[in-house]
């Protein structure tokens, strides 16, 4: 930078036109970011210190200097959108002090303070000064942290009866994961109004414990498991969660691994093959979901091996004719040992792709051994671009390649970044040739 | 005469334009109506649409739109000034700020980044 702040200032204070030029425009903003230096140094600078917003709803902090957020805090804002980058603790320890005095009719708080010195120097800290910061809005729709919230809070935040939206993921230091020590009593309804959940946790048995038959309406619910669940908590889960409350609701369901569980499992691919077979999830993981008519996106991205066949799939598919998002593919277990107890072959894709005509994303392993002889000659779905089917079973290439080209021709690709088994050079050719015909 | 040289009457200047005028002034008088419009225009692409950010052209648009006529003016503004991503825009206003960039103290024009 050639020109220093300070000299800008002192060559340019703004002027009584100037502070009026801004006067007629500044009123108009409603929804501001900050998130570039440029105006960092604005707001830095002490002779626009006095800048007023009157109308200023949403504000999106992006950077790191918190500090200089205050001069745009107001009574007016409802949404306060805040990653911070680095800062000092006793800069974010005063911003999380004042900001509620500062914006007393918050609706919606968003906070990643995943980067902020004292989440890593100071959990617990940082930590409190967020719960007790959160806990002096009692009228919250939306809320999303990255870090914890003391338990007090977080049994707070469960029975609030204005939350509309909660995502509670990640971890901070030795600070455990969301909810591992709350119990809400039966009698008691958690959640109450709450459509969208993100939580991060570490057993499914803790999220099937706060499901209620009636008075939760979900739309969509989003997991971070940190172990892999035993099939009959998977059940369970999946029993307690589609009640006819939900029949009409329920949108989006997504269960995946959490990246840093503890135990290092992820990355060994001879512990996570085992946990594959041995937490195998079968049908009756699912059928209770057959009852969620409207159901568009289910995701199944965990440890867990799942085995199914081509009749339970068309069951599925039968039952979720909005469905425009399915992905059954475990972690890693797609490169186990084949035949998994049970699988599906082209013939049941077809089927699934005849049932759920949205369908756009597609990631389902399956046994590619079987190529149907017959296979209708008008293609079954246009949307879906690419499948990742490396390391599923393949014998002929080639019948793989115009199969999919008939059925999918908008698929361009199939191999995934990595594939050691034996399949990997066959899946390979496929490949080739679908480009080849794509052009992509 | 006139007509074959392709010369026509000024706007306004006949009954039926006359009145044509009126029925569009009197559309504009339709606060749903300017706000259906200028919402058109500022999130007519789809990436803004997605981002609920007017785009450079939209922006563009917007401008232009807001020294059209009395009608426009204020809710173009209300529109352009409504969601920014910057306070540069602010900025812009001190008579010593060119651009973003660039900023012109005793004459000379110095770079800010």
């Amino acid at each position: 930078m050639i020109l220093s702040h300070t000299i800008y200032r002192q060559q340019i204070p703004p002027s009584l036109a100037e502070c009026e030029a801004i006067g007629r425009y500044s009123y108009r903003i409603r929804e501001l970011e900050i998130s570039d230096q440029f105006s960092l140094w604005f707001l830095q600078s002490t002779s626009f210190g006095q800048l007023s917003l009157p109308n200023l709803r949403l504000l999106k902090w992006e950077m790191h200097n918190i500090i200089y957020i205050q001069p745009l805090l107001s009574p007016s804002i409802v949404a306060l959108d805040v990653r911070v980058e680095g800062d000092n603790d006793a800069t974010l320890l005063s911003f999380l002090q004042n900001y509620p005095l500062l914006c007393p009719n918050l609706r919606s708080v968003k906070f990643d303070l995943t980067g902020a010195h004292g989440i890593r120097n100071d959990p617990d800290t940082l930590i409190h000064a967020m719960s007790m910061a959160i806990a002096n809005h009692k009228s919250l729709e939306c809320l999303v942290l990255t870090t914890p919230t003391d338990d007090v809070v977080l049994e707070q935040l469960l029975m609030s009866p204005t939350l509309k939206v909660l995502s509670l993921t990640g971890r901070a230091g030795s600070q455990n994961l969301f909810l591992n020590d709350i119990s809400i009593p039966p009698t008691d309804t958690p959640l109450r109004n709450v459509r969208d959940l993100l939580l991060a946790i570490s057993s499914l048995s803790v999220i099937t414990s706060l499901l209620r038959p009636r008075d939760q309406v979900f739309r969509t619910i989003h997991l971070h498991i940190s172990f892999p669940p035993m099939p009959e908590a998977v059940q369970e889960f999946s029993t307690a969660l589609a009640t006819h409350q939900r029949e009409d609701s329920l949108q989006s369901i997504v269960l995946d691994h959490l990246n840093d569980s503890p135990g290092g499992a992820v990355g060994r691919s001879d512990v996570m093959r085992e946990i594959g077979h041995h937490y195998c999830l079968s049908f009756d993981a699912f059928r209770p979901l057959m009852f969620l008519g409207r159901l568009r996106e289910l995701v199944i991205h965990l440890l867990n091996g799942i085995s199914l066949d081509n009749d339970e799939l068309a069951m599925m598919a039968g039952s979720w004719p909005l469905l425009e998002v399915l992905k059954l593919a475990p972690l890693l277990s797609r490169w186990g040992p084949w035949p998994m107890p049970k699988s599906v072959t082209f013939s049941g894709l077809s089927i699934l792709l005849t049932s759920c005509p949205k369908l756009r994303e597609l990631d389902l392993p399956l046994d590619a051994r079987e190529v149907p002889e017959h296979a209708p000659s008008d293609p079954c779905n246009t949307a879906i671009e690419s499948l990742r089917l490396s390391g599923c079973p393949i014998s002929d290439p080639n019948r793989v390649a115009r199969f999919l080209r008939t059925q999918l021709p908008s698929v361009s690709s199939v191999v995934g970044p990595y594939d050691p088994t034996e399949y990997g050079d066959l899946w390979k050719k496929v490949d080739a040739n679908l480009r080849g015909w794509t052009g992509r | 005469m006139a007509a074959n040289m392709g010369l026509r009457s000024p706007i306004g200047s006949s009954p039926s334009s006359m009145s044509s005028l009126s029925t569009t002034n009197h559309a504009l008088e339709l606060p749903e109506l300017i706000h259906s419009i200028l919402e058109f225009v500022a999130t007519g692409s789809s990436d803004a649409r997605h981002s609920r950010m007017p785009d450079a052209e939209a922006r563009r648009s917007l401008s232009v739109l807001a020294r059209t006529c009395r009608a426009f003016s204020e809710p173009s503004l209300d529109f352009l000034w409504g969601r920014l991503v910057s306070l540069k825009p602010l900025i812009r206003c001190f008579a010593g700020v060119v651009d973003e960039k660039r900023v012109q103290v005793n004459g000379s024009l110095l770079a800010l980044v």
